[in-house]
């Protein structure tokens, strides 16, 4: 029983603690661009002793006393005793490291406590010794002379967390309002009050000041009364600020507020520097009915009775911690002293007590952990649905089951030898609703499977931090679209090759800050995370503005390194050239560096996306910077195919690289030596029997054929097969490691009648076809003097050239020789012409295998 | 976990026994997840060559290996009595097509001796044991080690 509750909490834990490290990471690294920031220093702190607080009840004990020691650089901070340096953060850093990694290991089932932490607690501990704490924390002074006596006890905020800030120290009043006179609500402002207390919400008599020396004081009461309309309802405020605009009405604003949030919360809106005193006054139903007229307005006492209980029970929990916390500093931070471990277990029983009625009371918000922000480091093997996506779900599985009862009831209608065609048509009506239900599903499954790429980029600030400092660069990663919805698969497949990206923009792209600034570049190098989705893919783009890349280099590198021959590199485009960068074995950067440069990565990447079958393009400007944009279907497990015969075989090709089918007559393929091409509205398509390049028999009975044009990478190439089945949407199946080898086949799919049908990799296939042109190229002797290799469509032109040039000469020898005879024509007939190949003088170029 | 018994009797082993040319086989029981009759395999172009392609189980698409080609010996042609063994490793399904499916035997472990480098043709690492029952020899593989190697495993076709 115990150990179910105790693993339970464990696992809600583990939930929301990896929010809060998540959260605790961003802050960090917005520190450290901007170390004096009261919000975010204030922010970390919260989320420090969320952590500790929160591992602690779990009995996580390393993890506690690492968060606790930071927690305590944060008080020194908020304080303004201790500004953080690059040595502090660095420990900070190290420190939060160190949760993640105890984290793992207690997700993995290990002991977190058997873990050595000294190695990070003590540079914390040095850095608390530099500046010794002044005293305990000081309790923040009570509210001076407020603008309305409390007429029940105030409670006064005792957690240092709460409205406590540097520079300005927020001072909490809470109690019930005297009178409400001021409001003078209208009618409409009173319905309003009424309904929602009727829906339960609290309705509140706000009142906060600015600091009487503040300047901006508009500006600034706009700001907390924009943060109490997020989370409320505001009736009114006096002075009214849609209306009033003048700093000098601004000192004191009352307001009046209905929410369902708690005070923790209220608080936390009236965080706004210089803002120095908030008082909450819950209203008294009596003052209330008073001032609504005689409607009743029930609940509203009990509310703040319920959140004067709230409150009770936060202070015992904070107490019961911190007895927690001091059990836990006196042991040794590292060794699993008894003692210890006997106080943890006590604590580990009151906690059910001690957590689970303060929840309910802060209506399920618990102000300890504001979980906002998403993201989870540690590898989740669940994720979290949406609860509407869940009943649509649902809805559709009852749709489902009613629709199995229709087919039950048209077999008894078959069975009862009912007339014929009207059991037809309910056949057909019930078979349509069962493919509508079974579309939705697919749909509503596919997209339970949906998460936020944010999951994946949240780890990136921090990993850009820690390379931009090693590799002495600047960096400002900016981060857009993090709640572009990829699935889930594809989210733990992406990681990989984008962070390789990055690391790679960082190193080989952005320039060291003293020589961005001699090229007159901001000295802080960016990079450009982006996500977005459009139609059925996802685009994921890394930019930078760096040096960006030199065609010329990489050309003359990818020659060195012979992945390909000047010859070949002389016909390329620069898209195909900057595609050089992707071959294995490819690293332009001359020294290799920890980051990157060891000639792996750039090939696992593009293999890796090829694998999710997805793309990479490039685009790059010398001196400007260069945009790896990934394209990535939306989907893994289910495609549109076009169903293709060859033979009795059946083969899928993803819709998407089909540009169009076309009829032919077998006599339609011209042959050119061992390769084909087929004349396509006046341009030479290059043609490859299908049955060829799977390695098949090719048949050559049936004269009706047809061809698939595909596109990869912009070139095309026309796939013969024997017949056209039709579209459509076929599950991917993976074939087993023993097939995974095989080239050009990416899967296979089982059709309607169990069939299975082959899926073509058409990418790979078409890298094959064209490597075998290229092949056919070097072998050809059709070099010019400049050494200039030639598509396979300038191949067949300059064929046609040669035999034209060979056969006018051949009349010309024969004409000679027939004047030389003095024997006219007629022996011209004997001699069978040249094969001249089809026709090609009507044929444009088209630009195949040397676009661009 | 090929090698272990499913039997509480930890010295006793179940095998099906199946044919192949005049040559007995065994495959732990454990091992077995069903019996089929050949059927059409879809050719897959490019696979290894013992591969005789993939069929549809209940939805999954599942490897087909032909073991006369495996174990490199003269194809012959399908006739009623072909069957495929589809086995199980873990979550790895695949077919292994014999010529036929003979019973279920027991036999205890002082019937089966580990095998030797040179008995019956086939390599060590592909063989499990060989057991021994009245006078006949049953070779007991090792499937796991069957779509590993790429190298065709010789077999002399008179065990």
């Amino acid at each position: 029983m115990v150990s179910i509750d105790e693993q339970r909490l464990r696992d809600a834990f583990m939930e929301e603690v990896t929010e809060l490290l998540e959260n605790l990471n961003e802050k960090l690294l917005e520190l450290e661009n901007d170390p004096e920031n009261k919000d975010v220093i204030n922010e970390i702190f919260r989320f420090t002793h969320s952590v500790k607080s929160e591992s602690a009840l779990v009995g996580f004990k390393n993890m506690s006393t690492i968060a606790h020691k930071m927690e305590d650089i944060f008080e020194r901070v908020r304080r303004g005793v201790l500004i953080v340096d690059r040595s502090i953060m660095d420990a900070l850093f190290s420190a939060y490291d160190r949760i993640m990694e105890l984290l793992t290991a207690a997700q993995n089932g290990e002991d977190e406590s058997s873990f050595d932490i000294s190695d990070v607690v003590n540079p914390l501990l040095a850095i608390l010794k530099e500046q010794p704490a002044a005293a305990a924390p000081a309790p923040a002074p009570a509210a001076p002379a407020s603008s309305e006596p409390a007429a029940a006890p105030a409670t006064e905020s005792s957690s240092p967390t709460d409205g406590e800030k540097f520079g300005t120290q927020l001072h909490v009043t809470m109690g019930e309002a005297k009178d409400i006179k001021n409001a003078n609500f209208t009618d409409s402002e009173k319905e309003q009050i009424e309904e929602g207390i009727g829906k339960g919400e609290t309705f509140y008599k706000i009142i906060f000041h600015l600091e009487d020396s503040c300047d901006m004081r508009y500006p600034r009461a706009y700001l907390v009364y924009n943060n109490f309309v997020n989370s409320g309802h505001v009736i009114k405020t006096i002075p009214d600020v849609n209306t009033e605009a003048d700093d000098a009405q601004f000192g004191t604003v009352e307001m009046y507020y209905l929410t369902d949030a708690d005070a923790k919360e209220l608080q936390e809106n009236a965080d706004v520097d210089q803002v120095d005193r908030l008082e909450l006054y819950t209203v008294d139903i009596r003052l209330l009915n008073d001032a609504l007229g005689d409607s009743g307005a029930t609940g509203v006492s009990v509310d703040a009775a319920a959140i004067a209980e709230a409150e009770r029970k936060e202070a015992e929990w904070a107490a019961q911690m911190a007895a927690q916390m001091q059990a836990q500093n006196t042991s040794a931070p590292t060794a699993a002293a008894e003692p210890a471990a006997q106080k943890t277990e006590e604590a580990k029983e009151s906690t059910p007590v001690a957590a689970a009625p303060a929840k309910p009371a802060e209506g399920g918000q618990a102000a300890h952990h504001p979980s906002h922000g998403s993201g989870t480091a540690v590898q989740k093997q669940t994720i979290r649905v949406d609860i509407e996506r869940l009943d649509t779900l649902l809805n559709l599985v009852g749709e489902l089951i009613i629709n199995r009862s229709r087919f039950a009831q048209i077999y008894n209608r078959i069975s009862d030898k009912s007339d014929i065609n009207e059991v037809k048509a309910e056949l057909e009506d019930a078979t349509n609703e069962l493919e509508r239900i079974t579309d939705l599903m697919q749909t509503g499954m596919m997209q339970a499977r949906m998460v936020p790429i944010g999951n994946v980029f949240s780890k990136f600030p921090r990993m850009v931090r820690d390379l931009a400092n090693q590799l002495h660069k600047s960096v400002d990663l900016e981060i857009i679209g993090e709640n572009t919805e990829i699935d889930r698969t594809v989210m733990e497949l992406i990681a990989d090759p984008l962070t390789h990206l990055i690391r790679n923009s960082i190193d080989h792209g952005l320039e060291l800050p003293d020589e961005r600034a001699a090229i007159g570049k901001n000295r802080v190098g960016s990079v450009i995370l982006k996500a977005y989705q459009e139609g059925s893919s996802i685009y994921v783009e890394v930019s930078d503005d760096g040096k960006g890349m030199n065609p010329d280099i990489i050309r003359d590198k990818a020659i060195e390194k012979g992945i390909c021959t000047p010859q070949q590199a002389a016909g390329m485009s620069e898209s195909e050239i900057y595609n050089f960068i992707f071959e294995p074995g490819f690293s332009t950067k001359k020294e290799i560096t920890s980051t990157s440069g060891r000639g792996v990565g750039m090939d696992v990447v593009k293999t890796q996306i090829e694998k999710l079958r997805g793309r990479v393009d490039i685009q790059t400007k010398v001196g400007e910077g260069t945009k790896f944009i990934i394209v990535l279907p939306l989907t893994l497990t289910i495609v549109e195919a076009l169903l293709v015969n060859v033979q009795k075989n059946i083969f899928a090709i993803p819709i998407a690289v089909v540009e169009e089918t076309i009829k032919i007559e077998r006599e339609d393929i011209k042959d050119f030596d061992d390769y084909q091409v087929y004349n396509l509205r006046n341009e030479t398509l290059a043609v490859v029997y299908l049955s060829d390049l799977v390695g098949l028999d090719r048949e050559d009975e049936n004269s009706d054929l047809y061809i698939v044009v595909v596109s990869f990478e912009r070139r095309k190439i026309g796939l013969v097969v024997n017949n056209l089945i039709g579209e459509e949407d076929i599950v991917i199946k993976a074939l087993d490691e023993v097939l995974k080898n095989n080239e050009g086949i990416a899967g296979a799919t089982v059709l309607g009648d169990g069939q299975i049908a082959l899926i073509l990799d058409t990418s790979t296939l078409v890298k094959i076809a064209l490597r075998e042109i290229n092949k056919m190229a070097e072998n050809y002797d059709f070099y010019d003097e400049n050494a200039v290799s030639y598509g396979l469509n300038q191949l067949y032109d300059m064929y046609n050239e040669q035999r034209k040039a060979e056969k006018a000469e051949k009349e010309k020898a024969k004409a000679e020789e027939a004047t030389a005879a003095g024997d006219g024509e007629d022996g011209g007939e004997d001699e069978t012409p040249p094969d001249d190949g089809p026709d090609m003088s009507n044929m444009s170029v088209m630009d195949f295998g040397n676009n661009m | 976990m090929a090698a272990e018994n499913t039997n509480a009797a930890a010295n006793e082993r179940q095998l099906i026994l199946f044919a192949l040319g005049n040559g007995s086989y065994g495959i732990p029981i454990e091992n077995v997840f069903e019996i089929k009759k050949m059927e059409e395999i879809t050719v897959v172009p490019k696979a290894p060559k013992f591969i005789e392609g993939v069929i549809n189980l209940r939805g999954n698409v599942v490897p087909v290996v032909d073991l006369r080609r495996r174990f490199g010996m003269a194809t012959v042609d399908v006739t009623k009595r072909t069957k495929i063994i589809i086995v199980e490793i873990g979550k790895r399904q695949f077919g292994l097509i014999v010529d036929s499916v003979a019973e279920v035997v027991t036999l205890s472990n002082d019937q089966i001796e580990p095998s030797l480098p040179t008995v019956s043709g086939l390599k060590a690492e592909f063989i499990n044991g060989i057991g021994k029952m009245n006078d006949k020899l049953i070779i007991i593989l090792e499937i796991s080690r069957i779509l590993q190697s790429t190298e065709d495993i010789k077999v002399e076709d008179n065990v």
